[in-house]
């Protein structure tokens, strides 16, 4: 299997109280485990505060867990050494849930998107301005809007750069944070498309975080639900869509806003 | 029957400073209906923040405005900073599309919010602790989070604490910007029942701001639709779903992924949307 992630634990401890007597636990993740083959799309679903984030985070390597492992093509992720950790923050690109404190202020859009680039040395000074001319156009926006600043664009421009930023180093899994809950639907499809599209073009593997069941139904093969730290639903869209086996998917398929 | 308006945008305009030509919002007008749930949706880029950010005179100092802004008699686009604070956080209120640049990083969420309540009701410390505990509890967030800071909070958690925040002061207008797109469909009706419920019993005004024709359909008694920095067509939220005028809000309504379906989306095809509006 490509990607497997077994027994997954995290605990945040959290001192509180007068003069911080109290500790107190939140179990962000409960013995986690599941898989999925290279070039799929697994959603990762499930209420606000259900340990989503804290997944992606520990499988970018930006959190460690208390207990588990996870392996890539045969990678024990968690024990990668020194020397191999560039490598891998290559290979796997993260899209943030918050798009605003993502995105360095000082940098123009050029400056932001070339970076990766450079830091891993991926092409010479002209390849690399053919390249991001190219990515910020597939995020629809224009070569006009690489020399400003991310504080005058708009919300769902701001995600976009974010989105432009993860997928010009062509990494081999990107992991979405609500990439595009924050985006109209006009870009939403756009987006959705893309993202779609570079998979099949270079068999990319997505992990997917979302709220949003029709987005799921769009673009995921697999799904995971995650409740309060527990993974209690796992398998194909389609056959969770049919047959969901808790109360919470049942209501989140219930409960999607209107009708149209 | 006409309702009374509580806020009337007249002729708003707005561009960078010193480029005129630039018109990022462009001669908008509009009211919000007294006790009424107003829905702004349109594309990204549109102007619907700016709108909302110049009621509030928020907007960014590279950016200038021009128009009227009147809010219950009260001409805003005239008062100084000391009078618009006043107003400020009491009577509207305002949710931001960035929770987490709204925050401060090195207090307690619980603080933060007991002090926008300070900041206008004459309140002991423990009062003003009952009260944000009960207003993180409203938005489903366990009181014992008070001590919290927002990095130990989720997304979807530290979108409510800014939503307790907004509403805890009971405003008179609520401006809320994309203030639920981090929460899940279930959370998302607690917090909808919310301010539904707030606004019936203390009459409150909405402004809303959304991408979701979901939410709008769910919500929205009046809708605003932007497209590149003007009303395009407004109207009863239900009449202008069911039967839309504009060629864009057609196309919008028309890629929105489906439940039923795995459907090829439909990005909005600008080309041929602009030859339909230069026959308008
Ligand atoms: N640094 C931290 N310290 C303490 N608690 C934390 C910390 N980070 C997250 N938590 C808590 O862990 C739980 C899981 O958080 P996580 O961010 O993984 O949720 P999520 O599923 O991504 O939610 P959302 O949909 O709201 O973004 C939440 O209850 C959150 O408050
Ligand atoms: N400080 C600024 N300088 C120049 N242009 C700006 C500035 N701030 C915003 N803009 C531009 O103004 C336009 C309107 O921005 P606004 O934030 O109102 O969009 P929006 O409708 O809220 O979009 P979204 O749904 O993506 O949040 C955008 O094209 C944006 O790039
Ligand atoms: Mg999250
Ligand atoms: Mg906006």
């Amino acid at each position: 299997m490509y990607l497997s992630v077994k027994n997954l634990s995290k605990t945040y401890l959290k001192r509180s109280g007068f003069l911080n007597t109290k500790t107190s636990a939140i179990h962000a993740l409960q013995d986690v485990s599941f898989e999925l083959e290279k070039g799929k799309c697994l959603a990762i679903v499930g209420e606000s505060g259900s340990g989503k984030s804290t997944l992606a985070k520990i499988i970018m390597k930006l959190l460690e867990p208390d207990s588990g492992s996870i392996h890539i093509s045969k990678q024990d992720v968690l024990n990668i050494s020194k020397q191999k950790i560039k490598a891998y923050r290559k290979k796997i690109q993260m899209i943030f849930q918050d798009p605003f404190s993502s995105l360095n202020p000082k940098f123009t859009i050029t400056q932001i998107l070339a970076e990766p680039l450079e830091i891993h040395k991926t092409g010479t000074p002209n390849q690399i301005k053919a390249k991001v001319s190219k990515f910020i156009k597939l995020v629809g926006l224009s070569d006009e809007d690489l020399k400003r600043y991310p504080h005058q664009f708009s919300g769902g421009q701001r995600q976009r750069i974010c989105i432009a930023r993860a997928l010009i180093i062509e990494p081999d899994i990107i992991v979405c944070d609500e990439p595009v809950s924050a985006l109209d639907v006009s870009i939403q499809a756009q987006i959705l498309e893309l993202l779609k599209e570079l998979q099949k073009k270079l068999n990319l593997t997505y992990l997917f975080i979302t709220h949003d069941l029709r987005v799921v139904k769009y673009i995921a093969d697999e799904m995971i639900v995650l409740q309060n730290g527990n993974l209690v639903e796992l398998g194909a869209v389609n056959k969770v869509f049919k047959n969901p086996k808790t109360k919470y998917t049942q209501t989140l398929i219930n409960s999607i806003p209107g009708s149209i | 029957m006409p309702t009374e308006s509580i806020l009337t945008v007249n002729h708003l305009t707005i561009n960078p400073i010193k480029q005129v030509e630039n018109k990022l919002v462009n001669d908008v007008s509009f009211h919000l209906p007294k006790a009424k749930i107003t829905c702004i949706v349109g594309e990204s880029g549109s102007g619907k923040s700016l709108t909302a950010l110049s009621i509030v005179k928020l907007l960014s100092s590279q950016l200038e405005s021009l128009g009227e802004i009147i809010f219950n008699q009260k001409k805003l686009h005239e008062l100084n900073d000391k009078q618009l604070r006043s107003i400020r956080g009491s009577e509207i209120a305002m949710i931001f599309q960035d929770p987490m640049t709204s925050l401060n990083p090195v207090f307690t969420v619980g603080y933060q919010v007991s002090e926008a309540l300070l900041a206008h009701h004459k309140l002991t410390k423990n009062e003003a602790r009952k009260l944000t505990e009960k207003a993180f509890t409203d938005v489903g967030i366990p009181a014992d989070r008070y001590d919290n800071y927002p990095d130990e909070l989720s997304g979807g958690q530290r979108q409510r604490v800014m939503i307790a925040m907004a509403m805890i002061n009971k405003p008179k207008l609520l401006i809320a910007d994309e203030p639920t797109t981090a929460l899940d469909v279930t959370v998302q009706k607690q917090v909808l029942d919310l301010i539904n419920n707030l606004q019936k019993k203390h009459q409150m005004t909405v402004l809303f701001i959304t991408h979701d024709f979901g939410v709008v359909e769910d919500i929205a008694d009046q809708v605003l639709v932007m497209y590149r920095g003007k009303i395009v067509e407004q109207g009863v939220a239900k009449s202008i779903i069911k039967n839309p005028k504009h060629p864009y809000t057609k196309a919008l309504l028309k890629c929105i992924p489906s439940i039923h379906s795995k459907k090829t989306l439909q990005p909005i095809d600008y080309l041929k949307l602009e030859r339909e509006m230069a026959k308008l």
